[in-house]
């Protein structure tokens, strides 16, 4: 009912009118006895002033009181550092003007809040990323630079097997800081939404038949089998090649590395309404459940063995998974430890072949 | 005879390392530091490589790269480069460099793509002079001189990737080639990272050139091993 401000305020003024006649109707009897009348006229004036001021008090009090509370509400708010949104009790947004102001103050303190605690937590994780970069930088940059201060202060006094064997481990540490700068200026772009796919329509097959022979070589040294089944039907996506070919050799050279001998990663696709599926999955030494929510992460390894670590960074799957959500689709993993993994991710499927196409005659 | 190679390149390190490097190869190098420097030089004289900087002070490496392609002549050009975006590469190659490299490369790399880029140079000159027969497959025939394709009499453009790659399989029916194979063979190059390059290629061309791109006649798939060239069986002869 008393839904607005000059609602309410007609509301209370005619509460006080009534009030004000009641007492007139009450008292009239003396008043006008005709002796008073002279006083009279000054007596209503002066009443009257008297009422007017008081209604007046009343009214402001009523009105600025809520006021007030939301005022000093927004001052704790600013010394509280914006972490504590404005709640008040009778703010409500089917109330009057100033119960919706506060409605709205309160949701308003409450979105800047929450902006600020996720500021805070991008902030704090690019603070570590920061670090974890400078940190995986200065490790190679650290013994590149021991070794070759090394070789310049011997040189000439060092037996050259000994020479020859230092500048193989600079060498080597040059290589690890490559890769891991081009693996983290790739992730950058991609999470920074500045990449332009190039999409086209290929035959997902044929690629994945290609990157599985690209490291079929290196998978039978480790005596592991790269197993295909692809057929002539097999269907065709719509996607940056490039980036795709970086996401299956990602995700088969993983599965390649944590296979032991003998063991099997297989590829297999597979069109599921407007998608095409891939499953990359292989006989290895699993990932623990406990592990399995964050493989994902940038720098997460699950395997801490050194030979890993000293290769590789654990930005792999985080190219993979923003690659994959560039192109509308969504990765997943299931695990079980000393079993085997398997990742499955799908890719927009393309049309059989445009109508316009087949119009066309030879 | 010496091969003349000029490398524009603002590390002035990089640029000796490259000299010291070619020097090896029997080249005579020459540095440029800047590209002002650069323009001037590949205007007033032929060189039989250029090793150009992407970033360059005074003019920069596209331009330079541009005008060289202006030229009448053919000098053969490798890039480098310090940022990896695929953009850059692409362009690059589009622009019509021989060959790329993004920096950091190792040394090994860079004079093996220095000798292919030479090897290329050299057969492309003796296949002009021998081998410009006419070959026909199927209703497919192709002009290697005027580097025209026609497929069924209707002409068919082709950029010069499409039609080296398409000639590359006419001329060799039947046999089954690998990525990798092909990216060498018709690149002239092998570079890991940009293998796809062929599929990207095989892909466009077959939408060029196939009746029914899903189930190819001319160029198939060999399910487990690669790519070949399948002749449609009427009309062989080249
Ligand atoms: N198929 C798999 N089997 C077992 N563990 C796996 C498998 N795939 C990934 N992992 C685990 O997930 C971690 C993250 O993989 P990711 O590809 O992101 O990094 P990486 O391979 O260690 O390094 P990079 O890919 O940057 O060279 C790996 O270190 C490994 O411990
Ligand atoms: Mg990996």
């Amino acid at each position: 009912m008393s839904r607005s401000l000059s609602a309410r305020l007609g509301l209370m003024l005619m509460g006080l009118f009534a009030l004000l006649a009641a007492v007139l109707v009450a008292t009239s009897q003396q008043m006008f006895e005709l002796q008073r009348l002279p006083h009279l006229a000054a007596e209503l004036a002066l009443g009257s002033i008297a009422f007017t001021l008081a209604a007046a008090l009343l009214v402001f009090h009523f009105f600025t009181r809520r006021l007030r509370q939301l005022e000093q509400a927004l001052d704790r708010f600013g010394v509280a550092d914006l972490i504590a949104p404005v709640r008040l009790a009778w703010a409500r947004p089917d109330g009057d003007e100033i119960d919706r102001l506060a409605f709205n103050f309160g949701a308003l303190t409450l979105r800047i809040a929450e902006q600020l605690r996720m500021l805070e937590r991008t902030d704090r994780e690019r603070r570590e990323l920061l670090a974890n970069v400078s940190h995986d930088l200065r490790t190679p940059l650290a013994s590149m630079q021991g070794y070759l201060e090394m070789l310049l202060l011997r040189h000439g006094s060092l037996p050259p097997e000994e020479e020859r064997n230092y500048l193989e481990v600079a060498a080597k540490h040059t290589e690890r800081l490559g890769r891991l700068v081009n693996e983290l200026f790739e992730l950058t772009k991609l999470e920074a939404d500045r990449v332009e796919l190039q999409k086209e329509v290929f035959p997902l097959a044929e690629l994945a038949q290609d990157v599985a022979q690209k490291l079929k070589l290196r998978a039978h040294t480790r005596g592991v089998e790269i197993v295909t089944h692809f057929g002539a039907a097999s269907p065709s996506v719509t996607a940056d090649i490039g980036m795709v070919e970086r996401v299956l050799e990602n995700l088969i050279d993983n599965a390649v590395r944590h296979t032991p001998e003998g063991g099997k990663v297989s590829v297999d696709l597979a069109a599921v309404g407007e998608r095409v599926e891939v499953c990359v999955a292989d006989t290895g030494r699993g990932i623990a459940a406990s592990d399995l929510p964050y493989v994902f992460d940038r720098y997460y390894r699950a395997d801490r063995t050194e030979g890993e670590k000293a290769t590789h960074a654990g930005l792999g799957l985080a190219i993979t998974q923003r690659i994959v959500a560039l192109h509308g689709g969504a990765i997943r993993v299931e695990s079980r430890i000393g079993e085997g993994t398997r990742f499955i991710f799908d890719l927009p499927a393309a049309p059989r072949w445009p109508a316009a196409r087949e119009a066309v005659s030879f | 005879m010496n091969k003349q190679v000029l490398v524009i390149e603002d590390n002035e390190d990089i640029a000796r390392l490259i000299k010291l490097q070619l020097s090896d190869l029997n080249c005579n190098v020459k540095l440029v530091f800047d590209g002002t420097r650069g323009a001037e030089e590949i205007a007033a004289k032929t060189y039989d490589l250029l090793i150009l900087d992407v970033m360059l002070p005074g003019v920069d490496g596209m331009e330079i790269l541009r005008r060289v392609r202006a030229r009448p002549d053919y000098m053969p050009v490798l890039m480098l480069t310090a940022k990896s975006s695929e953009l850059d590469r692409v362009l690059g190659l589009e622009m019509g460099a021989d060959d790329y490299l993004t920096k950091p490369f190792s040394v090994l790399e860079l004079c093996a793509r220095v000798k292919a880029i030479f090897r290329r140079v050299t057969a492309m000159g003796s296949a002009q002079a021998s081998d410009s027969a006419l070959v026909r497959r199927g209703e497919l025939s192709l002009d290697p001189e005027r580097r025209e394709v026609q497929v069924a009499g209707r002409s068919v453009d082709l950029t010069a990737k499409e039609f080296d790659l398409l000639l590359y399989f006419a001329r060799s029916p039947g046999r089954v080639h690998t990525r990798e194979q092909l990216l060498s063979q018709v690149w002239g190059y092998s570079h890991s990272g940009y293998e796809h390059t062929v599929n990207s290629h095989i892909n466009r061309l077959r939408a060029k050139i196939e009746r029914n791109p899903n189930e190819p006649e001319y160029i198939q798939t060999v399910w487990g091993v690669g790519y070949k060239f399948a002749g449609s069986g009427k009309g062989e002869a080249a």
